[in-house]
């Protein structure tokens, strides 16, 4: 039997595929905000918004996560919330776009902020705007918004990174300690700090929010917001402090991101 | 043409072409759920360009056809270091009853798999899906003697794995 032969007889499976989790409306709602996003870019300054790798959004918080499994998490970290398919916009399904409906919330939070949803001038044109999911380990989706400001006066730009991801219990891990804070829809977050010192002697580094968010087949998903700063080349481990405001801009990020 | 119209004239555009890319993404990029994301993302791109391409694009399908099969490719290039595949427990445990058409299909898609992207991209463009050379390279960018060498390797190894793993050595 030849080998077109062998493969003709396979076209019916070939196409025979499930029923798409997906609908035609999500699919123009997310072109309507891919289209209104490239008319924003062309006025916008060059500050980012780009896809990043999940793992390598939890790499700069060393110290702050640990590979964890759920059964060594503490109780703090259990969400308060209900077992529920869904968390605002979260669909922790165990699948890469559990954040996919999220970019109207991150859209609408970033407008209302000095942080902007904008192109990162170092990426090629072709990949502005890029879905984060198109880069996502499986399990993982994460965004990154990026902004710089001046830094101290012996310091060139800072550069601030807030990042949201999402993974799997064990690709994710969990703060070992942290403050348990209470949300504004009574959500238990973990809120962790890096005691590194800025210049000026303000405590700075990275800050994270986590919020476990209920498991789904025994799987927890947590949720991460992490805000980084950091400086340029030549200045390796002078970490510069974190702009006031950074903490309420976190929180008010996760809030958003888990309101119904 | 109003928005509303284009709108219009998009989603029955993309009802069909859902049906028609599914398969090519599935067998072409492994994972079904980053499959299932190349396409809503091939679609979301030709909604932005909609206006024009109904204005320029003798054939739609194809331009779509086209963006998905460059954009795997890209990707694929991009995130080599990316090996991990995620593999849907669900969707093996609702399959696992249909005995032997199951156990062909996940030998055909095991097979292809086992293909290195480009030739895996040909192969299916060409034997599955049922296009002409022409329209393989032009979707691939590359010659057409490109497309002829690179489905005769990749239909070569196919040959032996397909022999290996059909249940009871039928063929």
């Amino acid at each position: 039997m030849s080998e077109i032969h062998l493969l003709d007889e396979r076209r019916a499976e070939y196409h025979a595929v499930d029923a798409p989790e997906f609908t035609v409306d999500e699919i123009v709602r997310r072109g309507r905000i891919r289209r209104r996003r490239r008319g924003a870019a062309r006025g916008a300054a060059a500050v980012a918004a780009v896809a990043v790798v999940g793992t390598a959004v939890l790499g700069p918080s060393s110290g702050v996560f640990r590979q964890a499994s759920p059964e060594k998490v503490s109780p703090a970290a259990t969400t308060s919330r209900p077992v529920a398919a869904a968390v605002g916009c979260l669909t922790p399904a165990l699948k890469r776009d559990d954040l996919a409906r999220c970019e109207d919330k991150i859209y609408e939070w970033a407008q209302l902020t000095d942080w902007p949803m904008s192109l990162n001038f170092r990426n090629p044109p072709s990949e502005k705007h890029r879905k984060a999911r198109d880069t996502m380990p499986e399990g993982t989706f994460g965004m990154m918004l990026a902004r710089s400001r001046p830094g101290e006066p012996d310091l060139a730009m800072v550069f601030e990174e807030l990042k949201i991801s999402m993974g799997r219990g064990a690709l994710a891990g969990f703060p070992s300690g942290g403050e348990s804070i209470t949300l504004a829809d009574g959500s238990t977050a973990i809120v962790t700090t890096v005691p590194a010192t800025g210049d000026n002697g303000a405590p700075g580094g990275v800050l994270s929010y986590v919020v476990a968010l209920p498991p789904i087949d025994g799987v927890r998903a947590p949720l991460v917001v992490s805000l980084r700063t950091y400086t340029a080349d030549g200045y390796a481990g002078r970490t510069p402090a974190l702009s006031n405001g950074s903490d309420a801009d976190a929180r008010s990020l996760v809030e958003a991101l888990i309101a119904s | 043409m109003s928005p509303n119209e284009a709108d219009d004239g998009f989603r029955a555009f993309a009802e069909a072409a859902i049906t028609r890319l599914r398969p090519l993404a599935r067998a072409t990029a492994r994972d079904p759920h980053r499959a299932d994301d190349l396409v809503q993302t091939t679609l979301e791109k030709l909604y932005v360009a909609w206006p024009r391409i109904g204005r320029t694009v003798d054939d739609p399908m194809a331009y779509a056809r086209t963006v998905l099969v460059r954009s795997l490719l890209a990707d694929q290039r991009r995130l080599r270091w990316f090996r991990e595949v995620l593999v849907d427990d669900h969707e093996h445990a609702e399959t696992s009853d249909h005995g032997d058409i199951v156990a062909t299909r996940v030998s055909l898609m095991a097979a292809l798999a086992e293909l290195p992207p480009r030739q895996r991209m040909a192969v299916v463009l060409r034997h599955l899906e049922g296009l002409p050379v022409e329209d393989v390279a032009a979707a691939m960018d590359c010659s057409g003697g490109t497309v002829k060498s690179t489905t005769s390797a990749g239909l070569t190894t196919l040959r032996r794995l397909l022999g290996d793993l059909t249940p009871n050595g039928v063929n």
